[in-house]
């Protein structure tokens, strides 16, 4: 429940794991599909036997014009097949980009905050600064330029501090929970980012921005990835009903 | 070498991971920087409540430094492998060449180019030191063992 789900590919899809299959269940499974037996059926048609008469002989057996059926005299695979192996290093999340732990998290949920704060706040100085008259077209082009630069790297500054303290916090928290970063986590996080965030404007205002943060995070995390909070999915508690 | 190095992600996302991790780098790392510049610029009894505001008024803005060049960086280091279909030093050169041409393009030409040289210059000199580590951390060739002497004939 990493801040970067909005980019889910398959948001809407089933998880799927990694299956691993052993050699001879691939080898059923790629039978039955293809229709085509290999080598391991006919120890008749093995290597030795096919090269006895020599090489003409041989290629005379092969009908190439059969596709795939007449290949596969050619490689009858009596050795098994070998797969890559894929299970080193785990990754997880279901969003575009799985992550790869918690500098992942923080790299990119503090790059997406911090770019997203600096476009919204460079789109905010263009129309601040187009409203405003001027001259000539240069002195407004500049003074839209000069209200671009003011404002963009004011809010993605802040955006990107957010950003730094939710998921540190979100790493930390979900560290001391026993390695649950579920949706408690995100509000617990949200909640101290906002206590941190307005520490020094007094013990009042960072009560009120803790709990702002806690409730935003908590609609944004209902809204975008309900079905994966227990207590929100409507299916499970329909079955428990 | 950058580019052939496959823990990094496919190439628009890679953009939002270098720039969040430069302002992060940048941030942290202005965030104690100005804590101590602060805390020893401060009157006594004061010490901490000025480190505090310098560390908030001045950490970020390093890191959104930091960030607006690692974002623009790694933009025009993928524009380059796109453009030229090829990963090899010189994109992250003009990569960072283009970069501190661009940030500096309000200050006319002449600053842009001065700064667009240094960008070039740098990433060059981290490219050249990347790679001179890698030659040197890289396995020496296995000796091959020459072949035994024939067997002398017995006559």
């Amino acid at each position: 429940m990493s801040i970067f789900n909005p980019y889910s590919r398959s948001a809407n899809q089933p998880q799927q794991s990694p299956d691993f299959v052993s050699d001879t269940k691939a080898e059923l499974d790629n039978q039955s599909v293809s229709g085509l037996s290999y080598g391991a059926g006919e120890s008749d048609t093995s290597l030795e036997t096919l090269m006895g008469g020599g090489v003409s002989d041989f290629l005379s057996q092969v009908n190439l014009d059969e596709g795939s059926a007449g290949f596969s005299k050619l490689t009858p695979l009596n050795s098994g097949i070998e797969y890559l192996s894929l299970g080193d290093g785990t990754v997880s999340g279901g969003s575009a980009l799985p992550s790869r732990g918690w500098s992942d998290d923080l790299c990119y949920g503090t790059g997406t905050l911090y770019l997203s704060g600096l476009a919204i706040g460079g789109a905010w100085g263009f129309v601040s600064g187009a409203r405003t008259p001027a001259k000539n077209f240069k002195i407004k082009f500049n003074g839209i330029l000069n209200n671009m630069t003011r404002r963009g790297p004011f809010l993605g500054n802040s955006l990107g501090v957010l950003g730094l303290y939710y998921n540190s916090l979100y790493a930390i928290i979900g560290k001391i929970r026993d390695d649950t970063k579920d949706f408690y986590t995100s509000i617990y996080a949200a909640g101290t980012t906002g206590l941190i965030f307005r520490s020094t404007k007094g013990f009042k205002s960072a009560i009120v921005a803790s709990i702002a943060f806690s409730g935003l995070m908590g609609v944004y995390q209902f809204v975008m990835n309900r079905d994966s909070i227990p207590e929100f999915n409507l299916k499970t508690i329909k079955q428990s009903a | 070498m950058r580019g052939s190095d496959t823990s990094r992600d496919p190439c628009p996302w890679v953009i939002l991971n270098d720039a969040g991790g430069a302002f992060c780098m940048g941030a942290i790392g202005g965030g104690i920087w100005n804590f101590i510049k602060g805390s020893r610029n401060s009157p006594q009894g004061e010490k901490f409540r000025g480190a505090v505001t310098a560390m908030r008024t001045r950490g970020p803005v390093l890191g959104g430094n930091f960030g607006i060049w690692g974002g623009m960086f790694s933009t025009f280091d993928c524009a380059m492998k796109g453009l030229r279909q090829k990963e090899d030093p010189w994109n992250s050169i003009a990569a960072g060449a283009l970069t501190g041409g661009m940030l500096a393009s309000r200050g006319g030409w002449k600053t842009a180019s001065v700064s667009a040289v240094f960008g070039g210059v740098l990433l060059a000199l981290i490219e050249g030191v990347g790679i001179g580590i890698s030659r040197l951390t890289a396995p020496s060739p296995q000796q091959m063992m020459p072949p035994p002497p024939p067997p002398p004939s017995s006559s």
